[in-house]
């Protein structure tokens, strides 16, 4: 399903307009990123969890070149199904 | 930090960051991932726009080992789902790290380098630990020495052999830089003069000062003009002594690997490399390329040596470095560094 079709489903479902759900997701996704900078995971019950990693710096050798490089820190955000989301996806009764 | 932010929380933020109430929020974040499951349900990706890509991947069936009994069992296989933060996602989230960006590094900088700074300044603030090491090394020269430098010093007017011989029985103690050496003496001078101060004056302490610092000078350049006959070269620049020792080592060299009674051996395992031996004999590791080099005719890349070779530990005098010597240090890790250089 694309983009469009799903602010479309959700606009009609929740009987709001559609650029409100696409400020909605907006917001939602800069809530995402403030949660995640905290490095605090947000659990969303019966669907999964968004949990921040953070890689630290490090030197890496850059293959073909040799040479040495100084990567910096980064946040990654990994995402962990539920069992339940699982169940679901795997087509088994819940 | 690592705190587990549920709905309720997070639809309370985000009522506040819209201005919309808190019922609307949660439906919407409950709609939004219930919509979501509906979708991946069907075997679709979804791609939500500046949030991200939910997609399903099929995970192959493995054998694993169960914690609890610790028998082998057959993992089936299974989906999951796999997510992939947008861009604005991902640059949102590394806000605070926008500033980094990845730096090539210069080859020949060491990765301790600032921690061997750190060493080697606390080893010149402490001044006494400088002077014996000083002492030790050039005690020699020293002793033969000091007659001269006093015959010298006596040629000068009386204020200044005074001053001289003030300055005498501190020198050895001072760290061989001229800048350091003044420091020292001139607040003891201070020190000293203060009592004195009450009865003759300002007048005299001013007086002495400046006589003070015109024997400084000269006494300055004099050891930068090579006055002196000896002894000050030395204060001038240390490095000449130790360059003379190393270059005096190349000819012994093979007089010593002849006249050697007893070389030391050792053997390479698979445990034990050229640096867990260097740090066994010589309590540095980064001395292992002394090793190599005496063994080099029968060594390959230092990374691949047969287990079970038997090489020859040399003793450090031969290549007239010290592991107790920072610059020495220094020098095996460049000629360890030459060493994979060759192989590369």
């Amino acid at each position: 399903m694309d983009n469009k079709t799903f602010i479309e489903t959700l606009s009609s479902r929740l009987d709001i307009s559609l650029t409100t759900v696409s400020t909605m997701i907006e917001s939602l996704r800069e809530e995402f990123a403030t949660q995640a900078t905290e490095l605090d995971s947000i659990v969303i019950s019966g669907f999964g969890s968004f949990e921040p990693r953070l890689r630290e710096e490090r030197v890496s050798v850059h293959p073909a070149s040799g040479k040495r490089l100084l990567v910096p820190p980064r946040i990654y955000l990994a995402f962990k199904q539920s069992p339940v989301l699982k169940q679901k996806i795997n087509n088994k009764p819940s | 930090m690592d705190n587990k932010i549920s709905l309720s929380t997070l639809s309370a933020n985000l009522s506040r960051a819209t201005g919309k109430s808190r019922k609307i929020c949660e439906d919407f974040i409950k709609e939004f991932f219930k919509l979501t499951t509906e979708v991946l349900t069907t075997d679709e990706s979804l791609r939500i726009k500046g949030f991200g890509t939910f997609k399903i991947v099929q995970v192959e069936s493995r054998t694993g080992v169960n914690v609890n009994s610790g028998e082998k069992q057959e993992i089936l296989p299974y989906k999951k789902v796999v997510f992939t933060p947008a861009k604005e996602m991902a640059s949102a989230i590394n806000a605070p790290f926008a500033g980094f960006e990845t730096v090539e590094m210069e080859d020949d900088v060491p990765e301790d380098i600032f921690l061997k700074e750190v060493i080697n300044n606390e080893r010149l603030s402490d001044e006494k630990g400088v002077s014996e090491y000083r002492l030790e090394e050039g005690s020699q020269e020293e002793g033969e020495d000091d007659d001269i430098t006093l015959e010298a010093y006596s040629k000068e007017s009386e204020e200044t052999k005074q001053k001289e011989e003030e300055l005498k029985p501190e020198e050895p103690p001072v760290v061989p830089k001229e800048e350091k050496e003044e420091e020292p003496e001139m607040e003891r001078y201070e020190y000293y003069e203060e009592p004195k101060k009450s009865r003759f004056g300002i007048g005299f302490l001013v007086g002495a000062l400046s006589t003070f610092a015109v024997c400084a000078v000269i006494f300055m350049i004099g050891c930068f003009l090579d006055w002196w006959p000896v002894n000050f070269g030395y204060f001038r620049n240390p490095e000449k002594i130790e360059i003379v020792k190393t270059e005096d080592v190349p000819a012994e060299t093979e007089q010593v690997q002849t006249a050697e009674p007893e070389p030391v051996y050792d053997t390479v395992s698979t445990t034990r490399y050229l640096t867990t031996i260097a740090r066994e004999h010589y309590g540095d590791y980064n001395f292992w390329p002394y090793i190599y080099i005496e063994n080099s005719s029968i060594l390959g890349h230092p990374d691949r040596i047969t287990p079970g070779t038997k090489v020859i530990v040399p003793e450090l005098s031969k290549y007239g470095v010290d592991p107790k010597n920072p610059d020495d240090v220094k020098e095996a890790k460049r000629k360890g560094a030459e060493i994979y250089e060759r192989y590369r």
